[in-house]
């Protein structure tokens, strides 16, 4: 009994169960891994944020037809992506096609209104044949920026084929009536023989419906060729002529053929120059003695900046032979001259005077067809040029020019100024002269060195520098690859 | 014998890192996770918009698949996971219920796979095709490894233990 109670006292005395250890938990309220969380946030956020970055803007474009544009395709400009059709529905009256753009980051200052977009697909028409590569591959849309200071704008009207290109600033636009359309259309070529001298902008009907209308323009460099007694036919796609001797088919190109075109002649003693909207009758048969004219009218925008006075310079080559190797080597050196009307000839000195390896006797000069030995050409001592080492030298030929070379004025030749002034380099072809400012040059002595970012072709060797402002030749151009230069006349 | 102490501190954790997951799965699932360029034509597509794509190419049952098994079971293991360890707003029975759900749904939600398929897409048609990840690969990596460890660490004792 003793005992059992003492063993009952032991046991109640050391229970068997562990009492409940109080641990302190708010230690451990916050974990150290939430950063991980609050990373997580941030990133994701992040990543929202800089996928809405790199995508660009949506557009809608409403076309009348979709000729099988569909998502996936392509927005290009200038023949790079710049967009990316998402989606091809119809609108909720059936009657147009949406095209959902996506526009690519770089190319949001696209959204603006006066954007214009069509769809690219094969044609045949106008002035080429094109969009070929969309045959085989997928159609795009294309797209002619608006201008930069547009509103911005997210829907758009597209075109159904492409815009006209739209005359240029400075072009002459008349009108040409006649009595049917005769196969107009367009965006058709006018040529002057043969050559494309402007466009078609629009074919309808005149207000009184009397006749055909036809809305032209002139390329800003061709508008002097039109002049108040200038005829122009009809030439539409070809002639076919079939007599004794075969078949002759006649047909100046392709487009022509397709769009049709206008020719147009000027008689040989040209009258004043036309102005902005000239009407004009279109003759739908050519006369014969048309195509005989042949007035000589000078053209090109210098030619009216110039007050039409421009010079003409003729090719000049030096001639010679060398000893390369114990052989005998034909060596030349091709440039411009500029003859004056005083007989006399300008020209670079290295163009006139071979170097030391030449042979002698082997050293020729030739100009417009004809061939001078040097000893036969007489240098004019002039004072204008510097007199010890003339870079410049001015030379009467043994024999005069032909009649036709033009000649120009030697009141037109004068010294440069001290400070180097804006210039026009001149060659045969008015429209390729190139103009120069002021700031292009770095004078130094008899020479004005030419800023080396500009590459003149070495083609123009000894071309005629035009001063702007008075018109007058202060001197000759050395084309170099590295750092053209003008020489003055002094 | 697990400490109180120590449940706790597993509960946050585990929620830490199931919230991280749940955080990045949206940019993982909506932004462009595949860019492929071929041939002119250029493809973006997210994880959901391929998953549209199927359905309205009318392949209902492989987008059903994909939808299933990698947006709808590892979301419901994730939220489970949470309620789990943080909310703690069921009684324990429902609690046990959850923890079962949690388990199949675990098995089955296979978002590693497809991050496993998207390697082997990238090694096989790298030569064929343009191809690159897009933005939402980064969310979607950190998204099934903070999953893993979310549920490699979660402690099923946490069920019985209340908050």
């Amino acid at each position: 009994m003793n005992i059992e109670s003492e063993a009952n006292e032991k046991y109640v005395a050391q229970p068997a169960i562990p009492s409940a250890v109080v641990v302190p938990v708010h230690a451990d309220r916050s974990s150290k891994w939430w950063w991980i969380t609050a990373f997580s946030a941030l990133a994701s956020v992040a990543l929202f944020f800089y996928s809405r970055q790199t995508i660009g803007e949506p557009i809608v474009i409403e076309f009348l037809d979709g000729y099988g544009i569909k998502p996936e395709d392509r927005l290009k400009h200038h023949g790079i992506d710049v967009g990316q059709v998402e989606k091809v529905e119809l609108s909720a009256e059936l009657e147009k096609v949406l095209v959902h753009v996506r526009l690519q980051r770089n190319a949001s200052t696209l959204a603006r209104e006066g954007t214009q977009f069509w769809i690219v697909r094969p044609t045949f028409s106008i002035d080429s044949v094109g969009g070929l590569e969309t045959i085989l591959g997928a159609k795009y849309l294309a797209v002619a920026p608006g201008p930069s200071s547009g509103p911005k704008a997210s829907r758009f009207v597209g075109l159904e084929s492409p815009p006209v290109a739209s005359a240029k600033d400075g072009s002459l636009e008349i009108l040409l009536d006649s009595g049917t359309r005769g196969g107009l259309s367009n965006g058709a070529p006018i040529l002057y023989r043969g050559y494309k001298i402007g466009n078609v902008l629009q074919v309808g009907l005149a207000t009184d419906a009397r006749s055909v209308r036809a809305r032209c323009a002139i390329e800003p460099e061709y508008r002097d060729l039109v002049r108040t007694n200038t005829k122009f036919w009809n030439r539409s796609g070809w002639r076919l002529n079939i007599g004794l001797t075969g078949i002759k088919l006649d047909a100046d190109s392709m487009a022509q053929v397709v769009s049709g075109g206008i020719e147009m002649a000027t008689p040989d003693t040209p009258e004043p120059a036309v102005n902005m909207g000239h009407r004009f009758v279109l003759y739908e048969e050519v006369k014969p003695e048309w195509t005989q004219w042949q007035p000589s009218i000078g053209h090109g925008e210098l030619w009216n900046s110039l007050e039409n006075r421009l010079p003409q310079p003729q090719r000049m080559a030096l001639r010679w032979q060398e000893r390369s190797y114990g052989f005998r080597v034909n060596r030349q050196l091709t440039g411009w001259c500029l003859p004056l009307d005083d007989g006399s000839i300008l020209c670079l000195k290295e163009q006139l005077v071979a170097p030391d390896s030449a042979l002698g006797g082997s050293v020729s000069i030739e100009i417009a067809g004809l061939s001078w030995v040097p000893t036969s050409i007489q240098w004019i001592a002039d004072s204008g040029s510097a007199p010890q080492d003339p870079r410049i030298i001015r030379f009467r030929p043994a024999n005069q020019l032909p009649d036709d070379v033009a000649l120009w004025s030697s009141k037109y030749v004068a010294a440069a100024p001290s400070t180097p002034c804006s210039v026009v380099l001149v060659s045969d072809d008015p429209n390729s002269s190139v103009a120069l400012d002021s700031g292009r040059f770095a004078p130094d002595g008899v020479i004005w060195s030419i800023d080396s970012s500009i590459v003149l072709s070495s083609d123009l060797l000894g071309v005629p520098v035009i001063r702007a402002e008075s018109n007058e030749v202060i001197g000759l151009l050395v084309p170099n690859s590295k750092a053209s230069m003008v020489v003055l006349l002094k | 014998m697990v400490s109180r102490a120590n449940l706790t501190k597993m509960r946050h954790r585990v929620a830490a890192f199931t919230l991280a997951a749940l955080a990045l799965f949206p940019a993982a699932v909506l932004l462009p996770i595949l860019e492929v360029q071929r041939l002119g034509h250029y493809h973006q597509s997210s994880i959901l918009g391929g998953i549209f794509d199927l359905f309205a190419h009318g392949s209902y049952f492989v987008g059903g698949i994909i939808l299933l098994f990698s947006i709808v079971l590892p979301l419901t293991k994730l939220i489970a996971l949470l309620e789990l360890t943080w909310l703690c707003s069921l009684d324990e029975k429902h609690r046990a219920r959850t923890y079962r759900w949690m388990e199949i749904a675990g098995k089955w939600s296979m978002m590693d796979v497809m991050l496993l398929a998207l390697l082997v897409m990238l090694v096989k048609l790298s030569g064929l095709v343009e191809f690159h990840f897009g933005p939402a690969v980064f969310a979607f990596s950190l998204c099934v490894a903070f999953s893993l460890i979310a549920t490699l660490s979660f402690d099923p004792h946490a069920i019985w233990e209340s908050a």
